[in-house]
């Protein structure tokens, strides 16, 4: 098995996914697990090259989701979202799709979970490229960065946070209206007007400004 | 359907579009955004933390391995995973205590059950007979038979002698027969020394706690016809002995010496 390959290396060494079946990317950046039973078969039973295939599967939209969210420790984060995730296994079933609803449930609720123990609602920290101690951003990341990506989280953050949430898991995590509504435990009637009116006052912000990405 | 309906409905399925990076004839600008936000997924993975890290290499026990456990005390075993939930079994189930306190704790709880047994008259008489003598002696030594009684003290009262020890129960009037504890039965101790002398209490308190003087107890004593008591169970009389008043008139009353 090989693991994700978008063109450009990950941050860390990448676990041997060998064994398991081809991860396929698709149209974007969201993968697949061919043969995702057989991989959380063996997760629940404990593999660690289970674990790894799923974290490869799901740990860049998971931290996307978390940075666009406005987490500082998007690594520390990140970790304790899929430690949850691979200690709860026995808790989940159902098939990938679900699993990837369930994986960003947890993410979610942890993040509500650590704001409500700092006691304070979540504020968006404005994005800085230098304080991103990632340390070997890719090809696609050094053409996104600074610019694009601090503009793209700027303008989030003129969002509500529901808004928000619900703009960044239809994007970034690829979910359905139906997956967010889950997600964040909502109604999709309930996510598809905050989807509107989200997307509306991006375009009214952005025709306002009119500053490029 | 409306024309607002329609609007909406058109909406909606421009945002779709857009936000699943369909083409779309939205605004340059929106588009750029959304795909940069996308992009975002495919940047570098955050390293895992070390607990992470141990976990993608090693992997973890089998879920299986744990379920005989878990099985066998399913309740508990799921409450003991808690911490905090441990803590108060622990302490509930006497596992969190010392060695120390577990002794005293398992001596206290012997001495309950074995002074209760006698107390309540049940069990072979030859776990009654000494536990009963122990009870007495410590209640003497406490003082407890002197705790005031809570019969009725109105003089006037009638007598309700008859009426607690008219039918001597098998077990209570022996144990009045027993003049074990004759220094309880002194006019100089303890309770008696609450109520006057002349009180009807010495006449209904004597039925439960005995706070008669010891003169008065003697009769009482001889008074008490139940073979039972007298013979068979010469054990922990004090308090029917103290409570054994001078009722002439009422010889019958040996269940008076259940105190």
């Amino acid at each position: 098995m090989r693991s994700r390959d978008h063109g450009h290396p990950p941050a860390h060494r990448a676990p041997d996914l060998r064994g398991w079946a081809a991860v396929s990317a698709v149209r974007h950046p969201v993968a697949v697990l061919d043969d995702f039973d057989a991989v959380l078969a063996a997760a629940r039973d404990g593999s660690g090259d289970a674990f790894a295939a799923l974290y490869e599967d799901l740990v860049r939209p998971v931290a996307a989701y978390l940075r666009a969210k406005g987490v500082v420790e998007v690594e520390d984060v990140t970790s304790e979202v899929f430690l949850a995730v691979f200690t709860g296994l026995a808790r989940f079933s159902g098939d990938q799709k679900q699993f990837r609803s369930w994986v960003f449930t947890i993410a979610h609720r942890r993040l509500v979970d650590g704001w409500r123990r700092a006691g304070r609602s979540p504020d968006h920290t404005p994005y800085e490229a230098a304080d991103d101690t990632r340390s070997t951003p890719s090809a696609e990341t050094l053409a996104l960065d600074a610019v694009g990506h601090e503009r793209v989280m700027a303008v989030l953050g003129e969002l509500t946070d529901e808004q928000r949430d619900v703009l960044v898991l239809r994007v970034v995590a690829d979910l359905t209206v139906e997956e967010v509504a889950a997600v964040l435990d909502r109604t999709p009637g309930a996510v598809k007007a905050l989807q509107r009116r989200g997307l509306a006052s991006l375009r009214r912000i952005l025709a306002t400004e009119g500053v490029p990405l | 359907m409306t024309t607002a309906d329609d609007d909406l409905h058109v909406q909606d399925a421009r945002d779709e579009r857009l936000l699943t990076g369909a083409p779309t004839g939205e605004d340059p600008a929106v588009v750029d955004l959304v795909e940069t936000l996308r992009a975002t997924a495919s940047a570098a993975a955050p390293a895992p933390s070390a607990a992470l890290a141990a976990l993608l290499r090693d992997g973890l026990a089998p879920v299986t391995a744990v379920l005989p456990e878990v099985t066998a005390e399913p309740h508990r075993a799921h409450l003991a995973r808690r911490p905090g939930t441990r803590r108060r079994l622990d302490r509930r189930t006497g596992r969190g205590l010392g060695v120390a306190a577990k002794v005293a704790l398992g001596a206290g709880l012997a001495v309950v059950a074995f002074g209760g047994a006698a107390a309540a008259g049940v069990g072979p008489e030859a776990v009654r007979a000494p536990a009963t003598r122990v009870v007495d002696a410590v209640r003497d030594l406490l003082g407890t038979g002197d705790v005031p009684d809570v019969t009725p003290t109105s003089p006037t009262s009638p007598v309700p002698a008859p009426a607690v020890t008219g039918v001597p129960s098998p077990g209570g009037e022996g144990r009045g027969a027993e003049p074990t504890a004759p220094e309880s039965a002194a006019p100089s101790q303890g309770g008696n020394g609450q109520q006057s002398p002349g009180e009807s209490r010495s006449e209904t308190g004597e039925l439960r706690s005995g706070t008669a003087p010891g003169p008065d107890a003697q009769p009482g004593r001889a008074a008490t016809p139940a073979p039972s008591g007298g013979a068979g169970e010469p054990r922990g009389g004090e308090g029917t002995q103290r409570g054994l008043t001078p009722a002439p008139t009422q010889p019958g009353r040996s269940g008076d010496a259940r105190g």
